[in-house]
C-alpha cells in the first residue's frame, strides 16, 4: 500500500520521467548495498575486539560506514519520504567516532597498556554503538519502510547479542570437551593423588578418585542438612504469618544475597576458633577433621567435609524453602480447605497433602541448589585440602572444584602432579552439575502446571 | 513521518466481507458471512454467546489469535486487509475493547497514545487532538481540568469513553467496538450511546452487543449472527419491527421482553 | 501434639536467622579489631595505598581500590548483562516462535549449571591468548609471541615504561588480566540468572493493556517499549538485582582472572584494561587462601574481614535499593 501510494505521489512530482526507472532501480538497490556495508562494518568492529592487527582498517571502516548511511539517506529522501532524522543522527556520530579514532592519542600510560590496545578496544565499542543501531535502520527500508518492516528491523538489536551470547558458551564448553576428554581414563578416574608421587613416571599413577567422590558426598550431605531446614523454612515462611515468619523469610533471603565469601570467611572463622586450644577432640575432629599417620598420631585439617558441607548447605538451602513456600502457594484452595475439613489435625495436613503436593518443587530446588553448590569453590576456599588423605565426613574436604583451583593456584608438586587433569575436572563436574540441572528442568517440566503459567501473546 | 505514507483519507470507511471463514483448530468459527457495511453508519452485531461475534470483529482489523485460519476476502474501501500491512489496517480500524483498558499514563498521554505511535503529528496539533477526541467521546466536560491525573482514577465509565477518545484521536475511518458496556452501570452506559450517536457520520461504527435495546437504540444497521452465520442483516428498524427470519424475530423479541421484564 | 509441625517448622527457621546472626557477628567483630588496631585504623583502610609487603613493615591496608574494583566489576558485568539478558527475554517471550523460546529457555536452564570456576578456567587458559594483550593488558606477551596477535607493536616497550613480565607464574599469557575479562566472565555467569527472571515478568503482563496498543495502530516494537517494559519493569528491577547478588557473590572468580593484590597494587583507576583485585581477592590474599587458617592472625587477618564487611554492606545497599525500586514501579502500575 506504501509502495502504491508513493508512485502516484511521484508521477506528480516534477523530476524527468525518462530517467525514472533507471533511478528507481538505483535508489532500490541503494539500502542493499548500505545493509551489505554495514554488516561489513560490524564484522570489522567483532574482529577488532579481538585482534590489534586490524588497526589500520578502523577509519576505512568508519567511511564504509558512513557511505552506507548517507545512501540510506539518499534513498529515503529520493523515496518522497523525509529526511531518515535517525539516519541522520547515525551519520553525525559517525563524523564525529572517525575524528576521535583518528584523533585518538597514541598514548601510552600506566605500565603495562598502551595506546594500541585501547584504540582497538575504543575502535570496536565505537564501530559497534553506531553500526548495529544503523543495521536497524538499513534493514527497514530493505524491507520496504512499512510500519511492519519497522518492528522487524529492530531484530539485529535483539538477535546478535543473543547469538554472541550463546556462542560463547558453545566456545566454552566445546574448547573444554575438546581439551578434557582425552585425558579421561580409567586411571584418571580411580587414582589416588598422593603427594609422595613427583617425578614424570609416577605422575601418571595419580587421578581423581578422590575428588570426584569428595564431591559427590559433599553432594549428599549437603543434601542431607539443607533439606529438613530448606523446607521446614518454607512452611513456616508460607504457612504461619506473623512478625516471626517475616524475620524467618528476611534473613533466607538475605542469606542468599550475601556474597559467597561471607561464608567462606565464617568457615575460616569457625575452623579457627575450634582449633584455639589446638585439642583433638571429637568436636574438634568433627569441625577441622581429622588424618592419622603412619605412626597413629591424629593431625587437624583445613577443614572437615561436614563443616564445607555445612557451609554449602546455606547456599541451598535458601533455594529449597523458595521451592517449598512455591510449592505451597500452588496448591489449589479446595484442596487445602477439604484436608482440614475432614477433621485432619495439621501434622497429617502437612504430611499427607501438602508436602506431597510441594515435592516436585522442593526436588527441583533440591536439584538446582546442589549444582550450584558442587560447582562453588569459594565457600572452600579456606577449608579445603589436595584431597591426600581420603573421602568421609571427618575427612579433610576437597572437591573436583577445589582441585581445579588448587591445579593452578597451589604448591608446584600438586600442580605438577595434577595439573594434567585440571581440565578432566572441570568436564567431570560440569557432567555433574549438568545432570543435576538437566534433571530440575525435566521435572519442571513434567509438573510444568505447578509454576505459574506464562500468558501467550497475541 | 515516512511511516505516514497513506495519504489521508478523511470519512469513514466502507467494509465488504465476501465468503469470511474463521476457524480456530477443527472448530470453525465463522461460517461464510457475506456482508456489507456502509461507511458512515452505525452496525450493531447482535447474537447468542459464542456464535462468533467477537471473532467478526477482530477479523476485521486483524486481532484474531495466531491460530486463526482465515479464509474468504475482506476489503475496507476497496482494499483487501489481508494484502495490507497489519499495523496500518489498525490505524484505519481503531478499537474499543469490553473492559476499558487505559494505560497507567496521564489522561492526556492515553488520548495521544497512538498519535505518538504513528508518528507524523506535530507537536502544536496535540492540544486540538485531546480536546476534539475527548470531546467526541463526550468526555471533555468532565475531565478538562484534570488532563494530567491519571487514567486509572477515572470512573469505569469514563475510562471506557476515554478508551474511544483514545481510538479517536488517531482519526481512524472505522471503530470496532467489542461489548464497550458489558461492565458499565446504566448511567455510563447512556453517556456511552450518547457518545456513539455522536460518531455516526463521521466514522463507521461497528458494535458487537449483548444488549438488544443498545442495539436498536444507537444503530443504523443490525446483523443477527448464529452459530457462525448471519440470520437477518437489514436497517435495525426493519429488523426490529418485522424481521423476515423467525429465529430473529424470537431472539430479538425474546431478548426485548426479557429486558421489558426485567 | 498438634502443634508439632508449627515447633519442628520453627525450629528449622530459626536456623537462617541464627546462623546469619552469627555471620555478621563474627564479620563485624573481626573488621571491628583492624578498626581499632594501632597500625590500621579507619583513615588507613579508606586510603588508596595498598601494599603486602607484611614481614617488612612497610604494609599498607587501603582498601580504596579494592573496594573500587569490586565495583567496577559489578558495573561492567550488569552493563553487559542486562542488555543481554533483556534481548533474549524479549525475543523469547514477544518476538520469537514459541518453540525457539522454548528451546532458549532450556539452553540457558543448562547454562546456569555451568559453574564459575570453569567460566575463569576457560578464560585463562582459551580467551586470554586469543585476545592478548588485548584483554589481558600486558604487552609483553606480544613481544615474545607475535605470532599469536599478528603483530607485535614496534614501539613496545616505550621508553622508561618498566617490563612487567610474569607475575603469575601460573598464568599462561605471563600478565596480568584485566578488569574487562573478568566483568566479560561475570556476565556470562549472570546471563543464565538474569534472562528466565525477566522474561517471567514480560508474560506477566496482562495482555489487554499490549492488546490496545496494536489496536491503536503501535507497532510491536512500539508496544513493547511503551508498555510492555514499564509494566514488568518491578520485575526486571528484581531479575537485575539477582544477577547483581549473582556477580557479587562469585566476584572471587575474578580472583583466577586478575590475581590475589600485586605486590604493587593499582591505585583506583577507570581504564578497564587496568588490573585490579576486587575485595575478594583481596580479602581472600589477606585471609590466605593457600595459608593454612591457623596463619590468619594479626592485623592482616582482620583487615581481610573488613573486606567481607565491605561485601556485605554491598549486597544490603543492592537489596535495599532494588526493593525500594521495585515496590515504586509495582505502586505505579498496580
Amino acid at each position: 500500500m506504501c509502495a502504491s501510494v508513493s508512485s502516484t505521489t511521484r508521477s506528480t512530482h516534477g523530476l524527468r520521467d525518462a530517467q525514472r526507472p533507471l533511478l528507481d532501480y538505483v535508489s532500490a538497490a541503494l539500502p542493499v548495498g548500505a545493509l551489505a556495508g554495514i554488516s561489513v562494518v560490524l564484522f570489522v568492529a567483532c574482529l577488532s575486539f579481538s585482534l590489534n592487527s586490524l588497526d589500520g582498517y578502523r577509519l576505512p571502516a568508519v567511511a564504509l560506514l558512513a557511505a552506507s548511511l548517507a545512501a540510506i539517506t539518499v534513498h529515503a529522501r529520493y523515496e518522497d519520504r523525509a529526511w531518515d532524522r535517525g539516519a541522520i543522527v547515525l551519520l553525525a556520530s559517525t563524523a564525529l567516532a572517525g575524528a576521535m579514532l583518528s584523533w585518538l592519542p597514541e598514548y601510552a600510560y600506566g605500565h603495562s597498556v598502551n595506546g594500541l590496545v585501547h584504540r582497538s578496544l575504543f575502535t570496536a565499542i565505537i564501530l559497534l554503538a553506531v553500526a548495529l543501531p544503523s543495521m536497524c535502520i538499513a534493514l527497514f527500508y530493505v524491507l520496504g519502510a512499512t510500519p511492519t518492516a519497522r518492528d522487524r528491523s529492530w531484530y539485529p538489536l535483539l538477535v546478535l547479542p543473543v547469538a554472541a551470547a550463546f556462542g560463547a558458551y558453545g566456545l566454552i564448553l566445546a574448547r573444554l570437551i575438546e581439551k578434557g576428554a582425552p585425558d579421561l581414563s580409567w586411571h584418571a578416574v580411580t587414582g589416588v593423588y598422593s603427594s609422595q608421587l613427583v617425578g614424570s613416571a609416577i605422575v601418571s599413577e595419580s587421578g581423581m578418585r578422590n575428588y570426584i567422590l569428595g564431591t559427590l558426598l559433599l553432594i549428599a550431605m549437603t543434601a542431607l542438612i539443607a533439606l529438613p531446614i530448606g523446607i521446614g523454612v518454607g512452611i513456616f515462611v508460607s504457612e504461619y504469618e506473623g512478625w516471626l515468619a517475616r524475620i524467618v523469610g528476611f534473613s533466607t533471603a538475605m542469606l542468599r544475597a550475601i556474597s559467597v565469601f561471607i561464608l567462606a570467611v565464617s568457615a575460616v572463622s569457625l575452623v579457627k576458633w575450634v582449633g584455639e586450644d589446638d585439642s583433638t577432640g571429637p568436636f574438634s575432629n568433627l569441625i577441622r577433621g581429622v588424618y592419622t599417620d603412619a605412626a597413629g598420631f591424629d593431625h587437624p585439617t583445613k577443614g572437615s567435609f561436614l563443616t564445607a558441607a555445612m557451609f554449602l548447605s546455606l547456599l541451598v538451602i535458601p533455594v529449597i524453602a523458595r521451592a517449598t513456600e512455591e510449592g505451597l502457594r500452588s496448591l489449589p484452595r479446595d484442596i487445602r480447605e477439604g484436608s482440614t475439613a475432614l477433621g485432619a489435625t495439621d501434622g497429617h495436613a502437612l504430611l499427607r497433602v501438602l508436602l506431597p503436593w510441594a515435592a516436585p518443587n522442593i526436588m527441583t530446588g533440591l536439584l538446582l541448589g546442589t549444582a550450584e553448590a558442587a560447582g562453588s569453590v569459594t565457600v572452600l576456599l579456606f577449608i579445603s585440602g589436595n584431597g591426600q588423605y581420603g573421602v568421609g565426613p571427618q575427612h579433610e574436604s576437597t572437591s573436583l572444584a577445589y582441585l581445579i583451583f588448587d591445579a593452578g593456584r597451589g604448591t608446584n608438586t600438586f600442580k605438577e602432579v595434577m595439573g594434567q587433569y585440571q581440565f578432566s575436572a572441570a568436564l567431570l563436574l560440569l557432567c555433574i552439575t549438568f545432570s543435576l540441572t538437566i534433571g530440575s528442568l525435566v521435572l519442571r517440566q513434567k509438573f510444568a502446571s505447578r509454576y505459574r503459567a506464562g500468558i501467550s501473546y497475541e | 513521518m515516512s511511516l505516514n505514507g497513506r495519504a489521508i483519507v478523511p470519512g469513514p470507511g466502507a467494509f465488504a466481507i465476501k465468503g469470511l471463514r474463521v476457524a480456530y483448530g477443527a472448530t470453525e468459527v465463522i461460517k461464510g458471512i457475506d456482508m456489507t457495511i456502509a461507511p458512515g453508519a452505525v452496525l450493531a452485531v447482535v447474537g447468542p454467546s459464542g456464535c462468533g461475534k467477537t471473532t467478526l470483529l477482530r477479523t476485521l482489523n486483524r486481532m484474531t489469535a495466531g491460530s486463526a485460519r482465515i479464509s474468504g476476502q475482506i476489503t475496507l474501501d476497496g482494499d483487501d486487509i489481508h494484502k495490507m500491512d497489519p499495523v496500518l489496517l489498525r490505524r484505519r480500524v481503531g478499537m474499543v475493547f469490553q473492559k476499558p483498558n487505559p494505560f497507567p499514563m496521564s489522561i492526556r498521554e492515553n488520548v495521544l497514545y497512538g498519535v505518538k505511535a504513528q508518528g507524523g503529528s506535530k507537536k502544536s496539533a496535540y492540544v486540538d487532538i485531546v480536546e476534539s477526541s475527548l470531546a467526541t467521546a463526550a468526555l471533555w466536560h468532565e475531565v478538562k481540568d484534570r488532563l494530567d491525573d491519571s487514567a486509572l482514577a477515572l470512573s469505569l465509565g469514563q475510562q471506557q469513553r476515554l478508551c474511544i477518545a483514545r481510538a479517536l484521536a488517531v482519526s481512524p475511518e472505522v471503530i470496532l467496538m467489542d461489548e464497550p458496556a458489558a461492565s458499565l452501570d446504566p448511567t455510563s452506559t447512556a453517556e456511552l450511546e450518547d457518545s456513539i450517536i455522536g460518531m455516526k457520520g463521521a466514522y463507521t461504527v461497528v458494535v458487537v452487543t449483548h444488549d438488544i435495546e443498545e442495539a436498536r437504540h444507537v444503530s443504523d444497521h443490525t446483523a443477527h449472527l448464529s452459530a457462525g452465520n448471519v440470520v437477518e442483516f437489514g436497517e435495525t428498524e426493519v429488523l426490529f419491527g418485522a424481521a423476515k427470519s423467525a429465529e430473529t424475530r424470537a431472539y430479538l423479541g425474546g431478548r426485548a421482553l426479557a429486558a421489558a421484564n426485567r | 501434639m498438634r502443634a508439632w509441625p508449627k515447633v519442628v517448622s520453627l525450629s528449622m527457621g530459626l536456623v537462617p536467622v541464627v546462623v546469619l546472626i552469627a555471620m555478621v557477628a563474627n564479620v563485624a567483630a573481626n573488621s571491628k579489631k583492624a578498626l581499632t588496631a594501632a597500625d590500621v585504623g579507619l583513615r588507613e583502610l579508606a586510603d588508596t595505598k595498598f601494599s603486602s609487603l607484611f614481614l617488612s613493615g612497610q604494609a599498607h591496608y587501603g582498601l580504596a581500590p579494592a573496594l573500587w574494583g569490586s565495583i567496577e566489576l559489578l558495573i561492567i558485568a550488569t552493563t553487559l548483562a542486562f542488555p543481554i539478558a533483556l534481548a533474549m527475554a524479549v525475543l523469547s517471550a514477544e518476538f520469537a516462535p514459541s518453540i525457539v523460546g522454548r528451546v532458549m529457555r532450556t539452553l540457558l536452564g543448562v547454562m546456569s549449571g555451568i559453574p564459575p570456576i570453569i567460566y575463569a578456567l576457560m578464560a585463562i587458559v582459551f580467551v586470554a591468548p586469543f585476545m592478548v594483550p588485548k584483554f589481558t593488558g600486558d604487552l609483553s606477551y606480544s613481544s615474545v609471541h607475535p605470532e599469536k596477535i599478528g603483530f607485535a607493536p614496534a614501539d613496545w616497550p616505550p621508553p622508561g615504561v618498566p617490563w612487567n613480565a610474569g607475575a603469575f607464574p601460573w598464568d599462561p599469557t605471563g600478565g596480568n588480566n584485566s578488569v574487562l575479562l573478568a566483568g566479560i566472565l561475570l556476565a556470562l555467569l549472570a546471563i543464565p540468572f538474569m534472562a528466565p527472571l525477566i522474561e517471567d515478568a514480560l508474560r506477566n503482563v496482562p495482555n489487554e493493556p499490549k492488546q490496545a496498543s496494536l489496536a491503536l495502530g503501535a507497532g510491536r516494537w512500539y508496544t513493547l517499549w511503551r508498555v510492555t517494559l514499564p509494566h514488568a519493569l518491578a520485575g526486571i528491577v528484581s531479575a537485575v538485582r539477582l544477577g547483581m547478588l549473582k556477580v557479587l557473590g562469585d566476584l572471587m572468580i575474578a580472583l583466577f582472572v586478575v590475581g590475589y593484590a600485586a605486590p604493587n597494587f593499582p591505585k583506583p583507576s577507570w581504564d578497564v584494561l587496568e588490573r585490579t583485585a576486587p575485595l575478594t581477592a583481596t580479602g581472600a590474599g589477606l585471609i590466605g587462601g593457600l595459608g593454612t587458617p591457623s596463619a590468619c592472625r594479626g592485623a592482616e587477618c582482620s583487615v581481610g574481614y573488613v573486606t567481607a564487611l565491605l561485601l556485605l554492606i554491598m549486597a544490603v545497599v543492592i537489596v535495599a535499593v532494588s526493593t525500594i525500586l521495585e515496590r515504586q514501579f509495582r505502586k505505579r502500575f498496580a
